[in-house]
């Protein structure tokens, strides 16, 4: 009936947060869309963005796209580095590598410089290794998903 | 008399138990040289009336006494007056006077000397400035950022809109008053399921992980009015428009202040 955690246990209680900080506390530098927040629209950032949430629109990010187990991606996906554990909905444009973990469900096309794919995870589109450094200097579009049937891929 | 220096005491430094800790001040301040005119606030006078006035006499170093409030009761409008911004808080809350690393009391007065001149960011809300943070508590309402993108949580949601100070997740630091964007922090409510059967059981409470992002303008928009707390003053509106005027702020600090903790990522 009643929670066991503390108060202290609770890293923000949504009180004034112009506290004085010990110098140094490192922080991380990520953008991070939580658990409950979700985004619409052309969503960018210059570094690494970490992903728990939803995401309707377009995702690009100049430093690593982290897509966690919970978060549900409706949207076209360009990143430098990409590491998936959830669900995406849309079409990855990765320059350098590409993590899909066991969790991860993709429905849209991919391409990547590299790619690893974890047992269990789940890819329904076309898979595209080795132009993932191409497509980036070219700024090609997106590609569009083909009317032909989607294959899946589990390994 | 220096009449570079004007002093802004907070009407609570007339109780009789300010006046020793006030009597110090200024012996001190007049020791260092920088003692200067003195003028109160009250309820009846504008601040803003009140330090036009001390510009216009010649002031350049505007001087607050009192504390994180007093500051908070000019902030407003003093980032449009040709001064540097000096603070002597003698009491609590003092949390800014952390941040920019001035002591609490008449030590205070050794920083104020020392003049160790900050530039700092300022934010925007609607033509409102503010040097800390916009709070919206509990708010069903989402962030429009440079118009690219809608943020928001997906229910209920404490939203922070930051330029000086805040905490991460882990309670480490974040906002950078120097780095000319403005934190946006979102914290989720949810209603946490109990056993119980009674709906007054199921409490609310807050998760753990916080969304973080840097934005330089945007807008806050609700379906229904919502309080926005800006530097601890209330704004009530349906929309808020966000900016940040870098480099808006003289200000002096101490050697211990905290105006840039922590490297950050940006979002454009």
């Amino acid at each position: 009936m009643f929670t066991n955690q503390k108060r202290s246990d609770f890293p923000y209680n949504g009180e004034s947060a112009y506290m004085p900080v010990t110098p140094g506390a490192g922080a991380s530098s990520a953008t991070v869309i939580a658990r409950g927040v979700k985004v619409e629209g052309e969503f960018h950032s210059q570094g690494d963005v970490l992903i728990e949430g939803d995401v309707q629109g377009t995702i690009s990010a100049a430093g690593t796209l982290t897509v966690g187990p919970e978060a549900k991606i409706q949207a076209n996906i360009t990143a430098q580095e990409a590491i998936i554990s959830g669900e995406v909905n849309g079409n990855l444009q990765i320059k350098n590598q590409a993590i899909f973990h066991a969790s991860a469900r993709v429905k849209g096309d991919i391409v990547a410089e590299r790619i690893t794919v974890e047992s269990g995870a789940s890819i329904d589109g076309r898979v595209q290794i080795g132009g993932g450094q191409a497509a980036a200097k070219k700024d090609l579009p997106v590609i569009q998903k083909e009317e032909t049937p989607a294959s899946e891929t589990n390994s | 008399m220096n009449r570079l220096y004007a002093y802004l005491y907070d009407d609570f430094l007339t109780d009789s138990s300010y006046q020793r800790v006030l009597a110090n001040v200024e012996t001190r301040c007049s020791a260092l040289g920088i003692q200067g005119r003195v003028s109160r606030l009250a309820i009846f006078r504008s601040p803003k009336e009140i330090v036009e006035g001390l510009v216009h006499d010649g002031a350049q170093n505007i001087v607050v006494v009192g504390n994180d409030t007093t500051l908070q009761k000019v902030m407003w409008f003093l980032p449009d007056l040709p001064v540097t911004v000096g603070y002597i808080p003698l009491c609590k809350p003092s949390d800014i006077a952390g941040l920019l690393g001035i002591p609490v009391g008449e030590a205070a007065c050794e920083t104020l000397a020392a003049r160790r001149v900050e530039t700092v960011d300022i934010g925007r809300i609607n033509e409102r400035y503010f040097l800390t943070e916009v709070l919206l508590r509990d708010a069903r309402a989402t962030v429009d950022v440079d118009g690219r993108f809608r943020i928001g949580p997906s229910q209920a949601g404490t939203i922070s809109i930051r330029n000086l100070g805040g905490v991460t997740s882990n309670g480490l630091a974040m906002s950078n008053a120097k780095d000319g964007w403005l934190e946006l922090a979102i914290q989720p409510s949810v209603e946490e399921e109990s056993p119980s059967r009674f709906s007054f059981f199921k409490k609310k409470a807050a998760i753990a992980e916080e969304t973080k992002m840097l934005l330089q303008n945007g807008s806050i928009q609700s379906r229904e009015p919502i309080d926005a707390l800006v530097d601890g003053h209330v704004l009530n509106g349906f929309s808020f428009s966000l900016s940040i005027l870098p480099d808006k702020l003289k200000i002096i600090s101490g050697r211990n202040k905290h105006l840039e903790p922590v490297e950050q990522g940006l979002v454009e």
